[in-house]
């Protein structure tokens, strides 16, 4: 299942510097690597689609909450159910 | 403006009856890129695929096997959890061109299961999307406007 697990550990190993510095941010990864942070989705996305074309790369708003789905529904980042669930 | 509601009926069912029963409808054009060339409208793979407007969504959602015969990349992942229990999903990268609006923009997507649900609408548009519009619901006509 696990796409992104080198992106994702990435992140979280940044994740106290992101939220320091780039809060509500994008932030690009992609191979493990930070790639950059913009301030909008847009111009993250046209780069990743750019540099990276299908991917796959990790594209995450620094400090966003768990996203509210139809009829109740929650989707939660995986860095925010802790390593190894994802 | 785009209308994204009903103005006749279907059958015994009236253009109120229809928006009760489906929902403020856009419908989008999804893809990754554009084929079209310069000064021409966006040309993406799938068009006119129907959209639910739902502000009881937080951000969008498409349809899980349409993300993937779409090749759209994957762009985060996670736990959905709700009513039904938990599962793991994925987050897509897309580029929607809403004809009637004539806009055009990369949005994330999270990935659901609507065909295996029987669902009527491939893509679901929530309050992340309408942040840049005025919706105006008049559900006595069923008449839906976007601006």
């Amino acid at each position: 299942m696990t796409v992104l697990g080198d992106d994702i550990t990435a992140f979280d190993q940044m994740r106290a510097e992101l939220e320091a510095a780039h809060w509500n941010e994008w932030v690009l990864f992609h191979d493990g690597q930070f790639i950059g942070a913009f301030k909008d989705f847009e111009t993250c996305a046209a780069d990743a689609v750019e540099h990276f074309d299908l991917g796959p790369y990790l594209i995450r708003q620094v400090g966003a909450p768990p996203i509210q789905l139809p009829g109740g529904m929650v989707f939660t980042p995986a860095h925010a159910l802790g390593s190894g669930r994802v | 403006m785009a209308q994204a509601g009903f103005k006749k009926g279907k059958g015994a069912a009236t253009a109120a009856d229809l928006l009760v029963q489906l929902g403020p409808t856009l419908l989008v054009d999804l893809g990754l890129k554009s084929r079209a060339t310069s000064g021409e409208p966006p040309d993406l793979p799938l068009k006119a695929a129907r959209a639910l407007i739902d502000t009881g969504a937080s951000s969008d959602c498409i349809d899980d096997d349409l993300a993937r015969s779409l090749r759209l990349p994957v762009t985060d992942e996670g736990e959905i959890s709700g009513v039904g229990g938990k599962h793991l999903a994925f987050i897509y990268l897309a580029r929607m061109w809403i004809p009637s609006l004539g806009r055009l923009l990369f949005q994330p997507f999270t990935g659901v299961r609507l065909s295996q649900g029987g669902q009527w609408h491939r893509v679901i548009l929530g309050r992340s999307f309408l942040r840049q519009h005025r919706l105006t619901y008049d559900g006595d006509s069923g008449a839906v406007e976007l601006l």
